[in-house]
């Protein structure tokens, strides 16, 4: 077990944020619990879909730059920012375009356990 | 240990048109079939393990409809198949529950983050 | 005699609505880039995500007035053209109980219908379960 108390063998999750504010307060709760999850040294990817992509404008939600700094990975996926206008956005440090290829591929990982909002 | 950890947080989906088939009832046969479940309740779900709620009786036409949906009857199901549930504490006072004396017994408070931090030890975490 | 699940991947549980939100658009996003990377794939609907299926809907929808010549593929087409291009890798099931309590009636042939009581029999012959949405 690793000094911060995760066993070397932790699963990295990925976990799917497909809603946005607007949905309601589960989006921000779902960062914050990846958030808590990537402070334990678990490798976290969270990826923006949907109604998710917004929470990357502007630098980012105030979960989302926490869950960043937390040491968790955001994919923002290109097709659905762009169904919304915002493929030209500049992400929040730390995040990086996508698209469903690099989500499925990550999902394929048998290593991956993955949770979708 | 079990398995599988469901979050609810979308909660009262249509008593009328749902009757005994919510996500609870739901919930029952996922403890049942996929070895077992931990259900973490936030946001307005967090209500339907309230002691003193009351689900009551509707008239349509000329027929009195008892049989709307639930959620502590269901609760109270799942805890005697075993089924361990938690509140977000945090989200208690938004929803009027004056705190876990409030609760169902055997209903345990979650600090914020305490059962993010547990997802590596379930095989599947979802939201249901 | 119980029906032999083949075994995928990864199994898709969609449970939300359809004419909600992206739900569905994502999940058949996914479900195809996923095919195509050689993946072995189940999907099982609940709720009114079995209504994806119905035969109801016919191949298209109805019709555009603003643009009458154009075709929409139904969701149905759009599951057929999910099965005939990936024959021996792709499964779709809906959940009997959830199909009936919404009135989706029959479905495209080479949709499973199955009891609630056996979606464990899905979950284990897959390697990791996902669901999306909620009924």
């Amino acid at each position: 077990m690793s000094a911060s108390g995760v066993t070397d063998t932790a699963p990295g999750h990925l976990l799917v944020a497909s809603r946005g504010p607007w949905s309601g307060p589960g989006a921000a709760r779902f960062l914050a619990d990846a958030a808590a999850l990537a402070e334990t040294g678990v490798p976290v990817t969270v990826v923006l879909l949907g109604d998710g992509t917004p929470l990357a404008v502007a630098g980012g939600t105030v979960e989302l730059v926490t869950l960043l700094d937390a040491g968790g990975e955001v994919w923002v996926d290109r097709f659905g920012a762009a169904q919304r206008g915002i493929a030209e956005i500049a992400l929040p440090e730390g995040a990086r375009w996508v698209d469903m290829d690099d989500v499925a591929a990550r999902l394929l990982d048998p290593d991956v356990r993955a949770v979708w909002h | 240990m079990a398995e599988t950890l469901a979050i609810m947080e979308r909660a009262y989906r249509g008593a009328l048109e749902k009757q005994f088939f919510d996500a609870l009832y739901l919930a029952v046969e996922l403890h049942r079939q996929l070895g077992g479940m931990d259900l973490l309740l936030r946001g307005p779900a967090v209500s339907y393990a309230v002691a003193v709620a009351h689900v009551g009786s509707i008239e349509v036409g000329g027929r009195k409809v008892d049989t709307l949906s639930d959620p502590r009857r269901d609760l109270i199901r799942l805890q005697e198949s075993g089924v361990a549930v938690w509140v977000e504490e945090s989200d208690l006072a938004e929803f009027g529950v004056d705190g876990p004396a409030a609760l169902l017994p055997g209903v345990r408070a979650a600090a914020p983050g305490e059962m993010a931090r547990r997802w590596p030890d379930y095989r599947t975490v979802c939201f249901l | 005699m119980g029906r032999t699940i083949p075994p995928t991947d990864v199994l898709i549980t969609l449970m939300g609505a359809p004419h909600a939100d992206d739900t569905t658009t994502s999940a058949v996003r996914l479900v195809q880039a996923m095919l195509r990377q050689g993946a072995r794939v189940q999907v099982w609907t609940c709720g009114y995500a079995t209504m994806l299926t119905q035969r109801a809907l016919g191949e298209s929808k109805p019709r555009n007035l603003a643009d009458w010549s154009v075709d929409y593929p139904s969701t149905t087409a759009l599951v057929a053209e999910l099965l005939n291009a990936f024959p021996d890798s792709l499964f779709w099931y809906g959940c009997r109980f959830c199909s009936d309590d919404r009135g989706a009636g029959e479905h495209l042939p080479g949709v499973v219908l199955r009891a609630p009581a056996k979606y464990a029999d899905n979950v284990a012959a897959a390697g990791k379960t996902l669901l999306l949405g909620v009924i």
